[in-house]
């Protein structure tokens, strides 16, 4: 390769198809002054043809020559070895970092070798000792890189907040899906809001009644196995679920009251019954009903309780102690060895049902979070599509505080507040081809939007790119493990045979 | 397809005849897009001599193109050569040519030759002149021949100029030399005059030529770009200014210099006229030989026209050849590593002289 030119924070350099070495998108570079011993770390972006000042004039004569025909042209004494330009090629890279004369890479300051320079490859192990990645903590085994070496992360750069993009079919889940297999793998509990039956085929969790003897995925499936008791769903959603159907402020106020009193009552009651060893009292929407039948004016029950039956329609609520899946010990469970809650929302068909159940969902997430022995890792499934945008806003906004990671998989990345956006730790990134969204995602703040944009538009189907936290903000461009016995296809219904 | 059987000779001057010890030679490629000039060789020059006997010249009348419906099989050739660099003690150029066929059915056919580097040096510039011109029927044309076997060229033919025209000439003439001898009832366009007594080419190979071109029933027409010739001090490009703007020629009826009786087709293959291939176009001098069963030079001319497309009144098959011999400035890159490769001199930069004058380049190229 040779160096053609720096402009900005871009360098272009040429290189010959027909030799065996040829930069990839991803490869990084050093670029090292001859006799110095600075160099420039840069990395490819974008291959290119190589614009030569007669390419016209051979591509002119080249269609002439085809337009002939056939057998009408013939050339004598052609030059066996002489050198082709057209075998010339032009790569864009993006400077990085800086090496210094100590060889530690550091943040680049403007400087720049003169055009006397020899450029060498930087190989993964180098790139990963300078990017923290040679020997992480916790590692999460994502895949392995373009020259074959095994990818992991650090556990701890992964939390937060994350996104991962991709055109549909390109692999998106699958990345996701490695994810929850490699946090599982460290015991962690994670929660998958699962929108089309992504995940149901994951590895089930085993136990010996409440004692797991391995890790894995545990399904909950709204409003089948999964409804939510009363008291599991909080007193806060309740009364944000009852406020969603309009009701007046005497209405509301009255309820808030004496939802608020019947709470205040239950978890004293719970308190006591935890001392005496005795189980947890049940909750369902009849006994919230019963708590509005007396010293209350009837326009106001009567207001509140077409609204329960609104509630109730929703199916959502667990009637019988036998019906109700309580999210606390099934998360519970999932602490133990690891393991990931799959809560299917397929069986939901409205929004509202959606939005209704993953608020709850979401608020009980929040509440394990801060009585649970080990932070949850929530992976959302087009979020847009069951999640108002001020619920995960607040989620996101809170994260740290609330130790809550938040994963955010989806091929509508516009559909996701940029507010959001600039709270990303870590964007993994697949194909993605539309300029709408390979913009909105540059807004993230982890790396400028000429390199989205060049590796959303250039990566391999089931490749990503990691930029973040984890990859100490070096963009790298991996292969996604295909983790051995586990079925990672999602659940997909087609009208014809294979 | 035409068949090539000269493309050996033309093949073993570049096989054979190499220098040698260059090794380790600087070798300062002509680097600069302002020296690169993608075909800087002229076709046979016209003599002094030649010009003057232009100059007393008369013109006959001006004679619009005639109909004609013979269907002629055409071919054009031209040759390019291109200077890649210099050593110590040599230089490198590259060779480019082209024959381009029409046949009586319109059909082309191009047959391209090279490019091919050969780096003159001391001790093989005398064999290679030895070697184009006894393919030319001439050993000693450019060489004076010794004794003992050996040969020194010639005074005042050792400049890179004259083995630029002489090799690139060489070539265009070995193939000129194949055309004829299968080109039958038709026309050899070539590019230049059809001049007799040249520096490059012996005047008994172009008679056999002629001859051959006679045997097999064709006509050589050369079309010259660049002619000197001036008839009565008015330059050839303004000898049609006059006329109707439409296509056509006149003849020019040369007279011996000195004003005798001598017979100026001694001076030249055919008859020159000043021709215009396009209403309103350029004027070119073209050489037209009567060797066929053509009436007469201007039926040839007729003919050319009626068998031929103009672009921008030039013939179009002498345009494509010239296309495909010329240099592109990728095939002049490749080609100078490839002579720096093939004859192991070390490539070093050329000295920018421009910098003394800089921002004022004027007589540099620039």
């Amino acid at each position: 390769m040779r160096l053609h030119h720096v402009s900005g924070d871009e360098i272009v350099f040429l290189y010959d198809h027909s030799q065996a070495s040829q930069p990839r998108v991803g490869d990084s570079y050093y670029v090292r002054e001859i006799g110095g011993d600075e160099s420039l770390v840069a990395q490819i972006v974008a291959l290119e043809t190589f614009d030569y000042p007669s390419l016209s004039e051979v591509l002119m004569r080249q269609l002439m020559e085809a337009s002939y025909g056939e057998g009408r042209v013939q050339t004598f004494t052609e030059p066996t070895n002489a050198p082709q330009v057209d075998n010339l090629g032009q790569a864009r890279a993006k400077i990085r970092r800086r090496r210094g004369s100590d060889g530690q890479w550091g943040i680049w300051n403007g400087w720049l070798p003169s055009r006397n320079v020899e450029i060498s490859r930087v190989d993964d192990e180098e790139l990963f000792q300078h990017c923290g990645l040679l020997n992480p903590n916790h590692p999460l085994a994502l895949g392995q890189t373009l020259d074959g070496r095994a990818f992991s992360i650090a556990g701890r750069s992964i939390e937060k907040i994350n996104i991962i993009t991709a055109l549909k079919g390109m692999g998106k889940s699958h990345l996701a899906k490695v994810l929850v297999l490699e946090l599982i793998d460290k015991k962690m509990p994670c929660v998958v809001f699962d929108l089309n039956r992504e995940y149901i085929h994951l590895p089930e969790l085993k136990r010996e009644h409440n004692q797991v003897t391995k890790g894995g995925a545990i399904i909950l499936s709204a409003t089948k196995n999964f409804r939510v008791t009363v008291e599991g769903f909080g007193r806060r959603a309740l009364i944000s679920l009852f406020r969603s159907y309009s009701p007046a402020e005497p209405t509301l106020n009255e309820f808030e009251l004496r939802i608020n009193q019947m709470f205040d009552q239950l978890e004293h009651q719970n308190f006591a019954r935890r001392g005496q060893g005795k189980t947890q009292q049940f909750i369902n929407l009849d006994y919230v009903r019963g708590r509005f039948s007396n010293n209350i004016s009837s326009y106001v029950r009567d207001a509140v309780i077409s609204r329960l039956n609104y509630i109730e329609g929703l199916n959502l609520f667990a009637k019988s102690p036998e019906e109700g899946i309580s999210f606390d010990e099934q998360y519970a469970l999932c602490e133990q060895l690891g393991g990931v809650l799959v809560v299917d929302l397929a069986p939901l068909n409205s929004k509202f049902a959606r939005e209704t159940f993953v608020e709850a969902t979401l608020d009980m997430v929040e509440r394990v979070a801060a009585t649970g022995t080990k932070l949850p890792f929530v992976f959302f499934e087009e979020a847009h599509r069951y999640a108002k945008g001020d619920r995960i806003e607040n989620l996101v906004t809170r994260a740290r505080h609330l130790g809550v990671t938040s994963t955010f998989v989806t091929n509508m990345v516009t559909q996701l507040d940029e507010t959001v956006l600039r709270q990303v730790d870590n964007l993994f990134l697949l194909y993605l081809p539309h300029k709408d969204d390979v913009r909105h995602v540059a807004k993230s703040a982890t790396t400028d939007e000429e390199t989205v944009t060049s590796f959303a538009q250039r990566i391999e189907k089931h490749h990503a790119m990691a930029i973040g936290q984890a990859t100490g903000n070096y963009p790298i461009v991996f292969k996604v493990a295909t983790p051995d016995g586990v079925d990672m296809a999602g659940e997909t219904k087609y009208a014809f045979p294979e | 397809m035409l068949d090539f059987q000269n493309m050996s000779q033309i093949e073993q001057l570049f096989d054979d005849m190499e220098p040698v010890n260059l090794a380790g030679e600087a070798f300062v490629p002509s680097l600069h897009a302002e020296e690169i000039r993608l075909d800087d060789s002229e076709p046979e020059a016209e003599n002094e001599e030649e010009l003057s006997s232009f100059e007393d010249a008369n013109l006959g009348p001006f004679q619009t193109f005639g109909p004609t419906e013979a269907a002629l099989p055409l071919v054009a050739i031209d040759a390019g050569v291109l200077d890649l660099g210099m050593s110590r003690t040599g230089f490198a150029l590259a060779f480019k040519a082209a024959v381009v066929e029409q046949d009586v059915t319109g059909t082309h056919t191009v047959t391209k030759i090279g490019p091919q580097v050969k780096f003159i040096a001391p001790d093989n510039r005398a064999e290679l002149l030895r070697y184009v011109g006894r393919s030319m029927s001439n050993e000693s044309m450019f060489v004076t021949m010794h004794e003992d076997g050996s040969c020194t060229i010639k005074k005042g033919a050792t400049e890179p100029n004259q083995f630029k025209d002489r090799i690139r000439n060489f070539i265009e003439r070995m193939l000129q030399v194949d055309v004829v001898q299968q080109l039958t009832n038709g026309i050899l366009l070539v590019d230049g005059a059809l001049t007799l007594r040249t520096f490059n080419t012996p005047q008994i190979f172009l008679e056999q030529l002629s001859r051959e071109a006679a045997a097999h029933n064709s006509e050589i027409v050369g079309i010259s770009k660049k002619s000197r010739i001036t008839v009565d001090g008015v330059h050839i490009g303004a000898l049609l200014d006059y006329d109707a703007p439409d296509a056509g020629y006149r003849k020019i009826n040369q007279v011996d210099a000195e004003g005798s009786e001598a017979d100026p087709e001694s001076r030249n293959l055919g008859a020159p006229f000043a021709v215009r291939f396009a209403p309103g176009g350029f004027t070119f001098r073209a050489d037209v030989t009567r060797e066929s069963l053509f009436l007469n030079e201007e039926a040839v001319l007729d003919a050319l026209y009626a068998n031929t497309q103009m672009t921008l009144g030039y013939p179009n098959l002498l345009r494509l050849a010239h296309i495909h011999s010329a240099f592109t400035k990728d095939e002049i890159i490749s080609l100078q590593v490839q002579a720096a490769h093939n004859y192991q001199v070390s490539m070093h930069a050329p000295e920018d002289l421009s910098v003394i004058f800089a921002p004022f380049r004027k007589g540099l190229g620039g």
